[in-house]
C-alpha cells in the first residue's frame, strides 16, 4: 500500500485537486435543488434537465455567435430563470409542500425537456469547447485544466453571491425565513408567492448555470440528464437536504471519487458509485453527512 | 349485495359476471383473426395494464409511489432471457420463474428502498432503471449479453398463431393480476396496506407489521409485472437494457393508474386503456418521430398528475355517490 501511494502520489494529488475543482461545479447545480426543496418542499426532478437545457443553449451560443461560455453563464441563468416562471405559476404552485406529487409531476417535465432536446439535437454527444479548451496551468508538475479552474471559480463566485443574497439582503432573509418556518414567515408578513417565484427561478437558474460549466467539462447528450440528476440527488442527499456545508462537502467527495473511479477503474462505474452513495446515505444517515437527526411533526 | 330490488345495469357491469363475460369475449378475440396491429395493441394494453395494477398496489393502496416499477418488469424479462439463453429452456416455461426472480429482487430492493418515505422512495426508485442498465452493460457479454442484448429465438413460425399465443398469455397474466388485486385489498394484508397509506406510524403502533407488509406488496407487484415482462420480452424476441429498463415502462403504468384513479381496482384498467389507446394512435400517426411520442407522454403525465389527481373513477366516486360506491 505504501509503495502504491508513493508511486501514485502525484496522480492522487492531481486527482484530488481536479476532483475538488469538479466538485465546485457539482455544488453549484446541487445547491439549486437543495434550495427549492428547503423553501418549497418541492422535489425538482426536472432540475438536471434545466442544466441540460443550459448546456445546449451554451452550445448554440458558442457555435452560432461564437460567444465565450463565460458570458453564457449569465445569459443562461436569466433564460432558464424566465422559462421557469410560467412553469411555477402554472403547475408547481399548485403542489407546494406536496413533495411526492411535485416530484412525479416534475419528472414528467424532465421527460418533456429531455425528449424535446433529443428531437431537436439528436442523441450524438456534444461538447462545448472554447478556444482555450486544451490549455492547462502547470503548477509544480500538477496540471490544472484552465476550463476546470474557470468553471470552479465561477461556481464558487456564484455560490458566494447566492450566500450573500440569502444572508444579507432583505428578500434573501425572507427566503431563509420561509425555509425555516412557513407559518412564522407568513405571520410576519412575508409574501409567500413572490418568495416561491424568486426561489424557483433562482434555483432553476443555478441549475442552468451549472449546466453551462458542466458542458465544458463533459460531453453531453439529452439522455444524460438522468445521469446528472443521479449525481445531484446523491450530492444533496449525502450532504443533507438544505444543508449548505454538507452539500459542498458532498460535492467535493463525489467529484474526487468520480475522478478516482474514472482513472483507476471504468467510467461506467461512476453512476453506480453515486447511486450506491445515495442508497447508503438513505440507509445509514438519511439526514445527511453533517446534519443532525431530525424528526418531522 | 343482499338487497331485494332487482339489480340494475350498473350492478351487473361491475359484478363478477360482467367481468367473466368481458374476459370470455377478450379471450375469444383471436378467433376473429384480427389484424396484427390490433392484436399488438391489445397485448400492449394488457402488458401496461399489469404494470398499472402492480404500480397501483404500491402507489395507490400502500402510498409508496414508485418511479421504478419498470425495473422489476425488466428484471423479469432478463431472468427469462438469461435462463432461456443459458439452459435452452422453452421461454414459455420461464414466465413464472421470471416473475419469481423479479419478486426476489423486489424483496432485496424493497429492503433498501422501503425504509424511505414519500419523496425519498420516489427518488431511490426513479434512478433504479438507469443503474440496472449500467450494471448489465458492464457485465460480461456471456452472462446477459452486456450492452448488445439477448435475442430469444421464437419457436412458432406462423406469425398469426404466435401473436395469438402471446395475446392469450398476456391476457391470462392481466386477468390473474386483476383478480389478485381485487381479492387482496379485502384481505387483512390489503387492509394493512391501506393502514400504512393512512398513517404508517399509527399502524405500526397498533401492531401492523408495516415493513413486512410493504416488502410483501413490493414483491407481489414485482412478481406480476415480472411475469408480464417475461412474456413481453419473449414476444419482442430481443432484450436490451436500454429498451427494457426505459422509463416508459415505469412511467406509462403510473400515468395510466393516475388517470383512472389510484387506489381503485377498475381505475388503472380504464386509465391505462385510454393512455395506451392515445399513445398507440400517436405512434401510428407520427411513426417517424419516436421521440415526439415520449414528449407527448411527458405532457400527458404532467397534465394528469396536476389536474386529475383523483382520476376518472375518483371523480365519479366523488360526484355520483350511488354509482361510485358500487365500483370496486
Amino acid at each position: 500500500m505504501d509503495q502504491f501511494l508513493i508511486d501514485n502520489l502525484f496522480t492522487i494529488l492531481q486527482l484530488i485537486v481536479s476532483g475538488l475543482l469538479l466538485g465546485g461545479v457539482y455544488a453549484l447545480i446541487s445547491s439549486g435543488f437543495s434550495l427549492v426543496y428547503g423553501v418549497m418542499r418541492v422535489g425538482n426532478a426536472a432540475h438536471a434537465s434545466m442544466s441540460m437545457l443550459g448546456a445546449f443553449i451554451t452550445w448554440e451560443l458558442l457555435t452560432r455567435f461564437n460567444l465565450d461560455p463565460i458570458y453564457s453563464i449569465g445569459i443562461v441563468f436569466v433564460i432558464i430563470a424566465i422559462i421557469n416562471i410560467p412553469l411555477l405559476k402554472g403547475l408547481v404552485i399548485r403542489m407546494v409542500r406536496e413533495e411526492l406529487l411535485s416530484y412525479v409531476m416534475l419528472y414528467g417535465i424532465g421527460i418533456v425537456i429531455s425528449n424535446t432536446l433529443l428531437l431537436v439535437y439528436g442523441g450524438i454527444p456534444k461538447m462545448v469547447s472554447p478556444p482555450y479548451a486544451g490549455l492547462a496551468y502547470d503548477f509544480f508538475g500538477l496540471k490544472f485544466s484552465i476550463i476546470r479552474v474557470i468553471s470552479s471559480l465561477s461556481a464558487i463566485i456564484i455560490l458566494g453571491i447566492l450566500f450573500l443574497f440569502l444572508s444579507r439582503t432583505f428578500f434573501g432573509k425572507a427566503i431563509s425565513a420561509v425555509a425555516q418556518s412557513k407559518k412564522g414567515a407568513e405571520l410576519v408578513g412575508v409574501n409567500l408567492d413572490s418568495v416561491y417565484l424568486v426561489t424557483f427561478a433562482i434555483s432553476a437558474g443555478l441549475g442552468g448555470a451549472g449546466g453551462v460549466l458542466l458542458s465544458q467539462i463533459y460531453p453531453f447528450q439529452p439522455g444524460g440528464a438522468v445521469t446528472w440528476m443521479n449525481k445531484v440527488m446523491a450530492i444533496t442527499i449525502f450532504g443533507g437536504l438544505g444543508d449548505v456545508r454538507g452539500t459542498l462537502l458532498a460535492a467535493m467527495v463525489l467529484g474526487v471519487g468520480e475522478l478516482a473511479i474514472f482513472y483507476f477503474f471504468n467510467p461506467i462505474y461512476i453512476t453506480i458509485f453515486s447511486y450506491s452513495l445515495l442508497i447508503l446515505t438513505f440507509i445509514v444517515r438519511p439526514w445527511g453527512i453533517l446534519g443532525r437527526e431530525y424528526r418531522e411533526k | 349485495m343482499n338487497t331485494n330490488k332487482t339489480p340494475n345495469i350498473i350492478d351487473i357491469i361491475f359484478s363478477k359476471w360482467g367481468a367473466i363475460f368481458l374476459t370470455i369475449i377478450l379471450a375469444l378475440l383471436p378467433l376473429y383473426r384480427l389484424p396484427t396491429y390490433l392484436m399488438t395493441f391489445f397485448i400492449l394494453i394488457y402488458f401496461f395494464g399489469v404494470g398499472a395494477q402492480s404500480w397501483n398496489l404500491m402507489g395507490g393502496y400502500t402510498g409508496y409511489q414508485s418511479l421504478g416499477q419498470g425495473t422489476l418488469m425488466g428484471i423479469g424479462a432478463y431472468a427469462m432471457a438469461g435462463i432461456a439463453f443459458h439452459a435452452r429452456v422453452n421461454p414459455f416455461l420461464l414466465i413464472i420463474p421470471g416473475g419469481i426472480v423479479s419478486a426476489i429482487v423486489a424483496i432485496g430492493l424493497g429492503w433498501v428502498c422501503l425504509r424511505l418515505k414519500g419523496l425519498f422512495f420516489a427518488i431511490a426508485t426513479s434512478l433504479l432503471g438507469a443503474i440496472v442498465t449500467d450494471i448489465i452493460t458492464i457485465s460480461p457479454t456471456e452472462w446477459l449479453g452486456g450492452g448488445e442484448g439477448i435475442s430469444i429465438p421464437g419457436f412458432i413460425r406462423d406469425p398469426f398463431l404466435s401473436t395469438a399465443i402471446f395475446y392469450e398469455a398476456m391476457l391470462l397474466c392481466f386477468i390473474v393480476t386483476n383478480i389478485f388485486i381485487y381479492w387482496v385489498v379485502k384481505t387483512k394484508f390489503g387492509l394493512g396496506l391501506s393502514s400504512i397509506k393512512g398513517d404508517e406510524v399509527g399502524a405500526e403502533s397498533m401492531g401492523v407489521p408495516t415493513t413486512r407488509l410493504k416488502i410483501m406488496a413490493f414483491a407481489s407487484s414485482g412478481f406480476f409485472y415480472g411475469m408480464a415482462g417475461a412474456i413481453y420480452g419473449y414476444w419482442q424476441g430481443y432484450i436490451v437494457g436500454t429498451t427494457v429498463f426505459s422509463e416508459i415502462n415505469s412511467v406509462g403504468p403510473l400515468i395510466g393508474a393516475y388517470l383512472g384513479g389510484i387506489g381503485t381496482v377498475i381505475g388503472p384498467i380504464i386509465g391505462n386503456f385510454i393512455i395506451v389507446y392515445v399513445t398507440e394512435t400517436l405512434r401510428f400517426t407520427f411513426a417517424q418521430f419516436t421521440t415526439l411520442w415520449y414528449v407527448i407522454y411527458g405532457v400527458i403525465m404532467v397534465l394528469v398528475v396536476t389536474f386529475m389527481k383523483e382520476g376518472i373513477i375518483g371523480y365519479v366516486k366523488k360526484r355520483a355517490k350511488n354509482i361510485g360506491s358500487k365500483i370496486p
